[in-house]
């Protein structure tokens, strides 16, 4: 029942292997992250824990926004393994992750935002494991309406200190991370069981084009 | 042993995938072309491209295999582009034949996507002798070299500025053609005649090419002449083209001794090209060695057929994205 969970959206490549929600490897532990050779990664991972490709049974792969070529190198890396084991494969959103992540440290609404080009920010509203609203553009044209959903926010991405200044009249808590931890992809694991996809099914990068 | 290779080429606009054996026999090909969504914008946009590439790649891959009636388990290696090319599109059919030799447990080499252009004419049928003269003209390159052998190549001379395809893509453009503007600038300039005197750019240099001037002298006389007859220009800028193309050639063969005079890339599906190349031949006592029409464009059989060079001449090389690559490099 061994997973494979890929992030690379930050720029730099991360990735761990677990079995259920136990982490039995991680390429950000062992600061091997700044390596863009998936493949090494992958083979390094496998052989710390005496594994090989075949015992693999799933991948979850974080499918952005983020660096947009390195999210489509980790998922088109995710997409054909999956596909040459004959196994599923579920994506998650950056965005998603961030949310994650910042919710079970504070248990407060998150506004999680990763910044795109011209000017632009993937911005999203997560509560309760569960990603309420997903928007794209202007920060100043997002913010208000995101605001309307309490007067408490917890704040992780690349605007958090700009939220803090748009609206002073919340309370904030900064997380003060900009990108998410790999192993979150495996300790939560039990939250992407039901994208898993199989080919003729498979990942497509999330983009400002597929971005709601 | 086994004696099927698959070849994944993305280095540009075209996901292509094809299983090929060690005699250059196709077992499948299959192109995903995206001529649609690139001529809304007149060319090619890296980002349009690398997004349409992982939309396509892996049923493109699963049909070359139906289609070839092959099982993963029963390929020798997959050969996939690593350059030149665009870097996003290339990092996706790299990034994917990683991973697939991952999971089939098959080696993965990075191949130059120039290596495959040449050795396209081999495809289905060993048609090369050697040494031989090459031209390839495609849409990122242009230039001459002479290939004792497969191991053995030469640039003779290449091009200062514009690829011919690029220049054709331009023109194309100026006269209002759909994109690519290759094929529709020769089918308009069939219907003209090549009564204006367009540059022969370094006619008088043996070996090297330029084709900028030509491409300005047409935007030129385009704006002077707003009411000529655009088959006309066609068929001029084509003659141009060909007089430029085959003096060169003619200079390579009269220099290196050939048995063949190969035309890959692109630009040899031009019907005026393999007309005025087969004149030459012919006066030249060579054979000529054209590629059947699909396989001068962008195909994986080429790609697929290359990997076959290293593997026989026990050539590794990484699948890593390498943006420029000469052609004499493996
Ligand atoms: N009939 C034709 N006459 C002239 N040019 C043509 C014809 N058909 C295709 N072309 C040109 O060939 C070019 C495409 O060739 P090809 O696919 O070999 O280039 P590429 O793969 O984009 O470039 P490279 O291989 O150098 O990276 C285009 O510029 C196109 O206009
Ligand atoms: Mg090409």
């Amino acid at each position: 029942m061994l997973t494979l969970g890929i992030s690379t959206s930050s720029g730099k490549f991360a990735i761990v292997f677990g079995i259920e929600k136990k982490v039995l490897y991680s390429s950000d532990n062992l600061k091997l992250s700044e390596n863009k050779d998936i493949r090494k990664l992958v083979e390094t991972g496998l052989s710390k824990i005496g594994k090989t490709v075949d015992d693999l049974s799933s991948i979850i792969v974080d499918n952005g926004p983020g660096g947009t070529s390195s999210v489509r190198t980790g998922v088109a890396f995710a997409n054909s393994l999956a596909y040459a084991l004959n196994i599923g494969v579920a994506p998650v959103s950056s965005l998603e992750l961030l949310g994650i992540e910042a919710f079970d440290k504070f248990h407060k609404p998150v506004i999680c935002s990763i910044n795109s080009t011209k000017g632009n920010i993937f911005v999203g509203l997560f509560d309760k494991n569960e990603l309420k609203s997903a928007k794209y553009g202007k920060i100043e044209t997002i913010l208000p309406d995101f605001l309307t959903f309490s007067d408490e926010f917890v704040l992780i991405g690349h605007q958090s200190t700009r939220i803090m200044e748009l609206s002073q009249d919340k309370t904030y808590t900064d997380t003060n991370l900009t990108f998410a931890n790999v192993e979150t992809l495996l300790t939560k694991s039990h939250l992407f069981n039901d994208k898993i996809v199989k080919f003729p099914k498979y990942i497509i990068p999330i983009t400002e084009e597929n971005y709601q | 042993m086994s004696d099927i290779i698959l070849g994944i080429e993305t280095s540009c606009d075209d996901t292509a995938i094809a299983l090929v054996n060690s005699n250059g026999e196709v077992l499948s090909s299959v192109v995903s072309s995206q001529v649609d969504i690139h001529s809304e914008y007149g060319g090619i946009y890296p980002e349009h491209a690398a997004r349409a590439h992982i939309h396509t790649i892996l049923p493109t891959i699963d049909l070359a295999f139906k289609k070839a009636g092959v099982k993963p388990q029963n390929i020798e290696a997959i050969g996939v582009t690593r350059g030149p090319g665009l870097i996003s599109s290339l990092l996706v059919g790299l990034n994917t034949a990683v991973g697939l030799g991952m999971g089939w447990n098959k080696k993965v080499i990075g191949i130059n996507h120039l290596r495959g252009h040449l050795r396209s004419a081999d495809l289905e049928q060993q048609r090369v002798k050697y040494p031989a003269t090459i031209l390839l003209v495609s849409g990122g390159h242009t230039f001459l070299a002479y290939m004792k052998d497969i191991n053995d190549i030469s640039i003779l001379g290449t091009t200062r500025d514009d690829s011919v395809g690029e220049t054709y893509d331009k023109v194309g453009r100026m006269l209002g053609l759909a994109y690519p503007g290759g094929p529709a600038v020769d089918r308009l300039a069939k219907e003209g005649n090549p009564n204006i005197a367009f540059p022969r750019p370094l006619l008088n240099s043996k070996f090297e090419f330029s084709f900028s001037g030509l491409k300005s002298a047409v935007s030129r006389f385009l704006a002077a002449n707003p009411d000529a007859l655009q088959a006309d220009v066609a068929a001029s800028f084509v003659q141009a083209v060909m007089d430029v193309l085959i003096k060169k050639s003619h200079n390579a063969l009269k220099n290196y001794r050939s048995k063949s005079f190969v035309i890959v890339g692109g630009v040899a599906a031009s019907p005026q090209l393999r007309q005025q190349a087969e004149k030459l031949c012919n006066k030249m006592k060579v054979e000529l060695c054209l590629p059947p029409l699909k396989w001068s464009t962008d195909n994986a059989a080429m790609i697929a057929l290359a990997t076959w060079d290293y593997i026989k001449l026990n050539i590794h090389k990484e699948p890593i994205a390498q943006l420029q690559l000469p052609i004499f490099e493996f």
